[in-house]
């Protein structure tokens, strides 16, 4: 940790943030691969998470991330109407929009718990989600919401 | 409440106990605790003559109802324990045609906390319930009071006080009490109207009271599962060490549960011994469903439960 830190403080910008992904293997996971294969590059921050489909996801996960540090998370699946087991999406969607409203009225930063359709054939399009993302959760900086264990929990970072 | 209608209600029980051939009842006493009655399940008619109802009455008595499934019993409900038994019907934990359901008009649940407040030492003794007022005596002078400014918050917002679909309903109702116009919406766009960083402080300092005991989990009549997401150790999702990463996903994940099944009875804000506000929460997730999915736990028997369903037209609004 402490040799990745001092590599850390010679860079202009330091601090990158730490993204869980959790990608349904049968659409967006193709799609990293297909965006791996064609050799795009996209910022290294995310932390892949393979599900069998973005309804395997509940609240559970998405928190126990930000709990074990992430700073933000992502949730992707086949687009509706296109899941592998037919309705998977469509039931997680339904949950996913209360959770985010949920969270957002808790305080939570919209930018940390982001929702997105991706399709096996969007290589490039999952390059740009991940860019995209990864600003979004750089600007609103790094996540201390919780007890860490390098300080205190800060409310203001939720 | 009316010495006389107290009255009137363990008459009505004793009979209905005799004529329906029930085990027992499920109704209050009051306990050792000022303002706040107890659950009481009387299996004789002399039994029944401690029962009370009167404006402190909040918990919800469906929670008891799993320990006596598959025999007859009689609940004493208001609307909010009447749509609770709706939901655990559904939901396949109990068998209605096992129950006898005596409906009574509820005009609405008081606060103790901020009644006590107030008035250090106040006894039941020394309230009575009149129509939309209260009047208290104190040290012999007699002091009127608005009903609805002493509602409990779910109360206050609560359009579903007399219970439907019942066995018998108690006529006439204890009190006639009016219902306000104002809804959970109301209370949540207040909230949801404040900086995120307010919003963020506010649950904060709620939650830095939060001691992980789970009374609101243990008073909920919806919450029955063998093992719940607390106590799971494979996986482990969390300990009961009160630390905000710790109570943050205890809150979220119950009110994730509760989508669609809340009744918004305010037991658990009720239980609150830290009287957290939890009809913050509660009344977020129950604004939200009718918002977005039109539907209201115990109310909409006939549709499905908004998160086991879907449609191809749901909003995408916040998914990319």
């Amino acid at each position: 940790m402490s040799d990745f830190g001092k590599l850390d403080q010679n860079m202009p910008n330091p601090w990158q943030p730490k993204i869980v992904a959790f990608l349904c293997r049968w659409c967006s996971y193709a799609g990293a691969d297909l965006a791996g294969v064609s050799r795009l590059s996209y910022p290294p921050t995310t932390r892949v998470i393979l599900v069998p489909c973005s309804s395997r996801i509940s609240s559970y996960h998405i928190i126990k991330a930000l709990m074990a540090g992430a700073d933000g998370v992502l949730v992707s699946g086949c687009h509706p109407g296109d899941c592998h087991y037919l309705t998977g999406n469509l039931l997680a969607r339904r949950k996913f929009i209360l959770l985010k409203r949920l969270l957002s009225y808790m305080g939570v930063a919209e930018q940390r718990v982001q929702f997105a359709w991706v399709s096996a054939s969007e290589g490039e399009e999952f390059a740009a989600l991940i860019k995209e993302i990864t600003e979004k959760v750089k600007a609103v900086g790094p996540f201390r919401g919780f007890l860490r264990k390098d300080g205190e929990a800060d409310a203001a970072t939720l | 409440m009316p010495q006389p209608y107290n009255t009137y209600l363990r008459e009505t029980l004793q009979t209905l106990l005799r004529e329906k051939e029930l085990e027992r009842w499920l109704a209050f006493e009051e306990s050792s605790l000022p303002l706040k009655p107890r659950p009481v399940f009387p299996e004789t008619s002399e039994a029944c003559d401690t029962v009370v109802f009167n404006g402190f009455c909040v918990q919800n008595l469906a929670t008891y109802l799993s320990r006596y499934k598959g025999r007859r019993i009689g609940v004493l409900v208001k609307g909010c324990d009447r749509r609770a038994i709706a939901v655990l019907v559904e939901e396949k934990q109990l068998a209605r045609e096992d129950l006898f359901l005596l409906g009574v008009p509820c005009p609405g649940m008081l606060n103790r906390t901020q009644l006590l407040t107030e008035f250090p030492g106040l006894d039941a003794d020394q309230i009575a319930e009149e129509g939309g007022h209260l009047s208290l005596k104190i040290s012999g002078e007699t002091r009127t009071l608005q009903r609805e400014d002493y509602l409990l918050p779910a109360c206050r917002v609560c359009h579903h006080r007399t219970p439907e679909d019942v066995d018998a309903l108690l006529d006439p109702p204890p009190l006639d009490a009016p219902e306000t116009e104002e809804s959970f919406a109301t209370i949540v766009s207040s909230v949801g109207e404040m900086p995120q960083n307010d919003r963020a402080a506010l649950f904060a300092s709620e939650f830095s009271r939060c001691i992980l005991c789970y009374a609101c989990r243990n008073v909920c009549p919806l919450c029955y599962c063998d093992t719940c997401f607390t106590d799971s150790l494979t996986p482990a999702w969390m300990t009961a060490s009160p630390e905000p990463g710790n109570i943050f996903f205890y809150h979220v994940n119950r009110m994730m549960h509760m989508a669609g099944r809340c009744v918004a009875c305010g037991s658990c804000e009720w239980a609150c011994p830290e009287h957290i506000q939890l009809h913050l929460l509660f009344g977020k997730i129950t604004a939200d469903v009718r918002d977005l999915f039109a539907y209201e736990a115990g109310i909409d028997k006939d549709a499905p439960q908004p998160l086991s369903h879907f449609s191809e037209d749901d909003p995408d609004e916040q998914i990319g």
